[in-house]
């Protein structure tokens, strides 16, 4: 396999990147709309367990149809893959598609544990081959502030982070709607793995890695499923920082309500509206050297109001593919992916043995307490044909 | 009762808070006499006693004794709560205890105890505890919203309370203060009762306590001044707590999760998301695997808060002692705060979760370890000090 031509800056037009889309079920269908508006990318390949899926989306994308993923990669002239298979499998086809030397696209979460994801990422041995993940809302621009004012120093070193987080409604059709769902064996978990993992991404992406993680999951609490519907994760960061993490698919209308603690001041995200409260005296300054005992700093308030939501899945999509035909730096590398699921996975696994875990997880620990909680399973799953699924819904 | 028909109550206790007291009690209030002022601190007892022309006393028991004297309101450190309330109630004195009740719910059972042993002697005899914020138009609002049924089954309850910053001069402002000895903790047991109490006024107690606290971590002292807490309750609602006094500018948002819907309180403004049927039905009901519960949003009107409103707390206590009306709030109400309170510091030191109720033998007796084992040293300095900003 030809690889793309990193040094294509020379205003000679670029060759279309070849990609087979593997998985074509609700998020690859997503997907499939925007790369067919996508004018760098030639989609060679649509793969799905199910066959007719997969016919469906060939014909209408015209392009051929696989059913073995294994085949796509051997027959097939794509150079690059995008994976929105269930989870577990994103781990088995990665390995494959990056070992057969293919530019890989996955959706989230990379894997469903931290040591598939180290074995994800060690396949990743051809260092030119381009691996990112779908972590889409790395592209909104309010999280990108909040970023470059985290992470440039505008708030001061940290003190507390808190981000409620239920606004991913989900009903039992949804659950119902796939077998792999919300179960052990086939997803690998809930709503951490699935819907907040994305938020997870965000989190550490802004905030970094917390040192120690105390989880408290309710599974099945609100939907007829076996994993975790609602989460409340306490963290502690090296510097002595704290966070709560409370997620949910249970409440509606539900809450995104992100604030962000500095010595500087209080970042607060709601509704598309971010409101920096900034300090005119760092707060613990404040508490040293004032005379006063009921003294406060002065603020002063800055509002940053956002229209748009930036480009999402495609700004992602092209970025992978620019970054095949260019060497464009990648938003969402997908070894960065691992620290969200090593997020997910230490709050369930703090959470099942009732005590707080340090960071870095164990991950053939966690392994072997997933492959317990698949052994152990006794739920029934049901589910159901006629479930209506609007997709864009579910952002 | 003194000829006037007023109650005749002496404060003991004449600090920061004990002088709001003492000026409410000679001179706001239409049915109470100021009769006396006791503090150790003879000064400050001097000081009051002089500008109000009543006795100064400087021993709590010397007080007591007096004749004539009907009620006594208790604003001391928080230690001196449960002797002096004890007291009192043997003598068939009537108590207004400050918050919060005792240090540790061992101390607040014995009160409550002293309180029922007392009665038996004396049937009218009240025991009120200084729970005003229960007065303040949104939370009383919140109060009915909730007990009205509109929200349905709770889901969730998260109160950051981070607004209480308080700088170094105002721990070293008092050498009991902030210590383990003197004050018996930090944020949950001087800043917070109002909103513990509060939370278990509006979701009642939960089944088990998760704390996580840290002890100064950010001022220079031995207690604790930055808590997380996660509360599960019985009935299936999850509850957050968040304190810190470390926090500018700090935040006090408070959010309830019902079915039908959200109700969030924040900077004195009460929003409610109503929605149009149960969320949880929806989740079994509906056909779409990504639905929405259509709701309306609305404000709910709230008068904002004008006055400190401990003077209502001590004319309603009067009016119990003189005509038998209610109690705005019972000292054995004080106890649920404290359990909170001692429970999250419990199970933070514990580093597991709690169920309630916890041992409260087992609480005094981790709080005697850390005053015989405190090695903190104390500095005090006078600080200027602006009472009127600490409330919230």
């Amino acid at each position: 396999m030809i690889l793309a031509s990193h040094s294509s800056n020379y205003g000679e037009r670029m060759d279309k990147v070849k990609l087979a889309l593997i998985g074509a079920g609700g998020m690859g269908n997503y997907h499939l709309a925007n790369i067919a508006r996508m004018e760098t990318v030639e989609l060679t390949a649509v793969c799905d367990i199910i066959p007719e899926r997969a016919q469906t989306a060939a014909e209408k994308y015209h392009c051929r149809a696989y059913t073995d993923p294994q085949t796509v990669l051997n027959d097939s002239t794509c150079e690059a893959v995008l994976i929105a298979t269930p989870h577990y499998t994103h781990t088995t086809i990665g390995i494959a598609a990056l070992e057969s030397g293919h530019h890989v696209l996955v959706e989230k979460p990379i894997s469903v544990h931290k040591a598939d994801c180290e074995r994800l990422i060690a396949a990743r041995r051809d260092k030119r081959l381009v691996f990112a993940a779908m972590f889409n809302q790395r592209t909104d621009p309010q999280y990108l502030k909040i970023r470059e004012l985290v992470t440039g120093g505008e708030l001061g070193p940290l003190l507390r982070i808190h981000w409620t987080l239920t606004d991913w409604f989900r009903t039992d059709a949804y659950y119902a709607s796939s077998s792999w769902r919300a179960t052990w064996r086939g997803e690998g978990g809930g709503v951490l793995i699935n819907q907040a993992m994305h938020n997870l991404d965000l989190l550490q992406w802004i905030c970094g890695m917390p040192t120690r993680v105390w989880g408290h999951c309710r599974f099945g609490q609100r939907h007829q499923i076996e994993t975790e519907d609602e989460v409340t994760a306490y963290l502690e960061y090296g510097n002595g920082c704290t966070g709560v993490f409370v997620t949910s698919t249970g409440e509606a209308p539900g809450t995104n309500c992100l604030e962000i603690i500095g010595e500087r001041g209080r970042l607060r995200l709601e509704n598309s509206r971010l409101v920096f409260t900034r300090n005119e005296i760092p707060a613990l300054e404040g508490i040293r050297f004032s005379k006063s005992a009921y003294d406060m700093p002065p603020t002063q308030e800055i509002v940053f109001s956002f229209t748009d939501s930036g480009g999402q899945h495609a700004e992602i999509l092209e970025n992978f593919i620019a970054a095949i035909q260019t060497g464009a730096s990648l938003i969402a590398p997908a070894e960065e992916g691992l620290h969200a699921v090593e997020l997910a996975n230490a709050m369930l696994y703090s959470s099942i043995i009732g005590q707080p875990v340090n960071l870095p997880l164990d991950g053939f620990i966690f392994e072997q307490q997933l492959e317990k909680l698949i052994a152990n399973s006794s739920f029934v799953k049901t589910t159901m044909t006629e479930v209506e699924r609007d997709i864009r819904k579910g952002f | 009762m003194s000829n006037s028909g007023k109650v005749n109550i002496a404060v003991i206790g004449v600090g920061n808070m004990g002088s709001v007291h003492v000026k409410d009690i000679a001179t706001r209030l239409p049915n109470t006499n100021l009769a006396a002022v006791c503090d150790t601190d003879r000064e400050r007892a001097d000081r009051y006693a002089a500008e109000y022309h009543v006795p100064a006393f400087y021993d709590y028991r010397e007080l007591l004794q007096q004749a004539g004297l009907d009620a006594v309101l208790v604003a001391t450190p928080h230690y001196d709560h449960t002797p002096i309330s004890i007291e009192a109630l043997e003598k068939g004195i009537h108590v207004l205890v400050e918050k919060p009740l005792a240090v540790h719910v061992n101390d607040g059972r014995k009160m409550t105890a002293a309180y029922e042993q007392a009665r038996a002697k004396y049937p009218n005899i009240q025991f009120g505890i200084m729970f005003m914020s229960r007065l303040h138009t949104h939370w009383a609002k919140i109060k009915k919203f909730l007990d009205s049924g509109q929200l349905g089954r709770l889901a969730r309850a998260t109160w950051i309370v981070t607004d209480w910053y308080r700088t170094q001069a105002y721990y070293d402002g008092s050498g009991w203060r902030a210590t383990w000895r003197g004050e018996g903790g930090g944020v949950l047991l001087n800043q917070c009762p109002h909103n513990l109490d509060l939370y278990q006024w509006f979701f009642g107690m939960p089944q088990r306590v998760s704390g996580f606290a840290h002890i100064g971590k950010y001022h220079d002292i031995e207690v604790e001044d930055e808590v997380t807490a996660y509360f599960e309750h019985e009935n299936g609602m999850v509850g957050h707590f968040i304190a810190s006094t470390a926090e500018s500018p700090g935040t006090n948002r408070l959010e309830i999760v019902g079915e039908m819907g959200k109700l969030t309180l924040e900077n004195g403004k009460v929003r409610l998301a109503h929605n149009e049927h149960s969320m949880l039905e929806n989740i079994r009901a509906s056909k779409a695997a990504f639905d929405a519960v259509p709701y309306q949003s609305e404000e709910l009107p709230c008068e904002p808060l004008m006055d400190w409103l401990h003077w209502k707390v001590t004319q309603a206590f009067a009016d119990a002692i003189l005509t038998g009306a209610p109690l705005l709030a019972h000292a054995s109400e004080g106890l649920n705060s404290l359990t909170l309170g001692n429970a999250i510091m419990l199970s933070s030191f514990q580093g597991r979760p709690l169920t309630l109720p916890i041992d409260g033998q087992v609480y005094e007796m981790k709080l005697q370890e850390l005053i015989k084992t405190s090695r903190y040293q104390k500095v005090v300095h006078e600080a200027k000090v602006d009472f009127g900003k600490s409330f919230k």
